[in-house]
């Protein structure tokens, strides 16, 4: 669903909480699509509005630990040595839709949870062993398969299109100034 | 007042106007200046100057905050954001821009900015040869053209000094050789394609697709400020060392160096002013981009270089009493005919072999098989050929497998693949009278002048001739030993070759065409058409190269008719 910001400022000055969101769900089902409402709709507040930051600071910590739990440190760098995820929250906030960020945040809560649940450990207190087992839980559950799928994909876009990999790893040359059709190995 | 108007149609004056300033009009424009005529280019873009305006020429992957992604509040506006990445995003075009009409699928790729589509071009030049020049008169299609090969070949080569072309000697007939300079060598699997359909087929050649990036600068081109094609391969987004022929960085700067060049971006052209007393067309109605003020510029001479639908487009919203259906368009003709190429034939498969060897570097060309079918003598169920695009490698990929430690591992750990082979098709299309474009009578774009409406679709000759290459190339790379051969029909709209031609149409009867063999309108001769609108048939080649040569030779004919005040 996309909420126009000037529209929803309006919205904030005139209804309760509790009207806003009855007032948007009517919106959603005049226009006639599949909507759910995002539940950090709920949660509204003047700075949530005017922010620009799709992610909240605990989202960003674990976007983090789940890129550093893929492509961990090791001999060489890993996802979080490169800063991968710099890269995941800018791709995220800027280029997917208010939808697709909905399924990553509630991957992400998930992940929380199962943390909890399952070791009564914050997901970065988990062991890399158990943060791993955390994550291919996600990849069976088809609610949120389509996140682990995406940040995955993501995760290892950002790091093997990061500098060091590039040029460290990879070879990489912008412009070699050469072409040889047929060489030696 | 009448002063006042008159101060203004003095400082509007030019001897010649050039409308769009891609690769043809670049080059009208640069012969002009050469020859010291007052030259007004008129773009209907931004301007772009060459390296200052190619932002992301020379940047790494990892310089993209999003790694080539477009963000959604950059996608908004543009219909086509399928096909927009970030590196490249700058030259794509807002729907509200020109909105057209689509009577039938068709996908119009525009370059507006200064030098148009030569930033974004696939930069390969393969000459015609007279067995395509002789198609329409031996088919009994379209209409003969007015011009052969001998016409043409002094300006293949004077274009071809100046731009700097890259191939070998291949010493063809269905392909006449270039003026080159050392090309970019086929690879081990390339070669051993070539050497196999030599061997079967005895008149099917695999040779490097020639191509407009300099490998051995001359002087001619160090005075244009362009240097060695560096293999960099990020061309479409404009290259800093000249190392590919554009607008930009060759007939642009070289006719502001003459002093005698004028460039006018933002200006939309509306249509040409025709003088009934004088009969003939006077100059040009522009509508400035930014203020929508409407301002005439006048010229004896005027050159069309719009790209084959704008061209087309203009002249026919260039009405009189004289021209009611449109400036020159005696025949009823003008805006029919329009063809392209058909690129929907893709074929790819592997090779298991030449383990020991790899590519290094970079090849900003491909390989490429001139049209093989129906050269010198009918011989299939549709009428013309393809010619086929050919480009084999050896990529490095990571296994992308694991989580964790493995997954990290796996992914640094680099190896060589098998060689791969991707093939596609280039065939010619059959110019028809139903395949046309047209002016919507009522839809008008934001400057006030008429939205297209695209009628062109796919014929049964096109169909077959698909047919024709999937079944040809799966017999090719079978012969030649090529295993997991895919072969598909993309089925894709016309158009998305970005080959589109004819719309004015030369000939030589002026009856069944609107250009003589220079160009010249039959019935306005000061008016000249020399990009792709000009095309009789469409040939198999990417036909850059064909149309910078015909506007080179035009302009040199405008010049000499002025000289012998013929004009």
């Amino acid at each position: 669903m996309v909420v126009n910001p000037v529209f929803s400022s309006k919205l904030h000055k005139q209804y309760s909480p509790m009207k806003r969101r009855k007032l948007l769900q009517s919106i959603a089902l005049s226009a006639g699509a599949m909507v759910i409402l995002p539940s950090w709709a709920q949660g509204w507040s003047q700075e949530r509005i005017i922010t620009t930051q799709v992610f909240k600071i605990e989202e960003k910590e674990m976007l983090r630990l789940i890129a550093g739990t893929f492509i961990p440190e090791g001999t060489s760098k890993g996802a979080n040595g490169v800063g991968v995820e710099r890269f995941l929250d800018k791709l995220f906030s800027d280029c997917y839709t208010e939808g697709d960020q909905h399924k990553i945040k509630t991957a992400i809560q998930s992940l929380s949870l199962q943390a909890d649940l399952n070791h009564h450990l914050s997901f970065g207190a988990c062991s890399a062993a158990q943060r791993e087992g955390l994550l291919l839980d996600l990849e069976k559950s088809a609610e949120h398969l389509w996140a682990y799928t995406t940040l995955r994909a993501e995760t290892i876009r950002g790091y093997t299109t990061s500098e060091y990999v590039l040029t460290e790893h990879y070879h990489y040359v912008m412009a070699p100034g050469f072409y040889h059709g047929c060489e030696n190995v | 007042m009448a002063n006042l108007n008159l101060n203004i149609a003095k400082k509007n004056t030019y001897d010649v106007i050039v409308i769009g300033s891609g690769a043809s009009g670049g080059w009208a424009a640069k012969e002009f200046c050469d020859r010291g005529l007052k030259t007004l280019v008129l773009e209907r873009g931004r301007q772009v100057k060459h390296v200052e305006d190619y932002p992301t020429a020379s940047k790494a992957p990892w310089e993209f905050e999003h790694r080539g992604t477009v963000s959604l509040a950059d996608k908004q506006g543009f219909s086509a954001s399928g096909f927009m990445r970030e590196e490249t995003k700058h030259w794509a075009l807002p729907d509200d821009e020109q909105p057209v009409v689509y009577e039938k699928p068709f996908r119009w790729t525009r370059g507006y900015h200064v030098g148009g589509k030569s930033l974004l071009w696939a930069r390969q030049t393969q000459r015609w040869s007279d067995y395509d020049f002789e198609g329409p008169i031996r088919d009994g299609f379209a209409t003969d053209w007015p011009i052969r090969y001998k016409d043409i070949e002094p300006w293949y080569e004077h274009v071809e000094k100046f731009a700097g072309i890259a191939g070998f000697n291949d010493n063809l007939a269905e392909l006449p050789n270039s003026l080159v300079q050392p090309g970019f060598e086929l690879n081990c699997l390339e070669q051993h394609f070539k050497e196999t359909l030599t061997k079967v087929y005895g008149n099917r050649w695999v040779i490097s697709g020639r191509c407009a990036h300099l490998t051995d600068p001359q002087e001619i081109h160090f005075q244009q400020g362009r240097g060695r094609c560096l293999s960099q391969r990020q061309c479409n987004r404009g290259c800093n060392y000249g190392g590919y022929f554009s607008s930009n960085a060759s007939t642009l700067p070289w006719a502001a160096k003459t002093g005698n060049l004028t460039l006018r971006p933002h200006s939309v052209v509306h249509s040409i002013i025709y003088d009934e007393k004088k009969n003939r067309a006077i100059g040009v109605n522009v509508i400035d981009a930014n203020s929508h003020e409407m301002i005439p510029f006048y010229a004896k001479v005027i050159f069309v270089n719009g790209s084959t639908i704008n061209t087309t487009a203009i002249l026919l919203n260039s009405t009189s009493s004289r021209f009611p259906a449109g400036l020159g368009n005696d025949s009823g003709l003008l805006g029919k005919f329009i063809a392209w190429h058909n690129y929907r034939g893709t074929a790819n498969a592997s090779f298991d072999g030449f383990k020991d060897k790899k590519t290094a570097g970079g090849n900003p060309s491909n390989a490429y098989i001139p049209r093989f079918r129906n050269v010198l003598r009918q011989e299939t169920d549709f009428l013309r050929g393809y010619a086929v695009g050919v480009g084999g490698g050896r990529g490095e990929y990571s296994k992308q497998t694991g989580i964790g430690d493995t997954l990290r591992d796996n992914l640094l750990n680099r190896q060589l693949g098998n060689w791969n082979i991707s093939a596609w098709m280039m065939g010619e299309t059959v110019p028809t009278e139903q395949n046309h474009i047209r002016l919507h009578s009522d839809l008008k774009d934001k400057y006030g002048i008429p939205q297209i409406i695209f009628s062109c679709d796919w014929t049964e000759n096109d169909v077959k001739m698909v047919k024709d290459f999937r079944e040809q190339m799966q017999e090719m790379f079978e012969k030649a030993g090529f295993q997991q051969i895919r072969t598909a029909d993309s089925k894709s709209a016309p158009g998305a070759d970005i080959h589109e031609m004819g719309g004015v149409r030369m000939g030589k009867n002026p009856s069944h065409s609107l250009l003589n063999e220079w160009n010249q309108l039959h019935a306005c001769k000061n008016v000249f058409v020399t990009d792709g609108a000009c095309m009789t048939s469409t040939g198999t080649q990417n036909p850059t190269l064909t149309f910078m040569a015909l506007a080179a030779r035009a302009a040199n004919h405008a010049v000499d008719e002025l000289k012998k005040k013929n004009l």
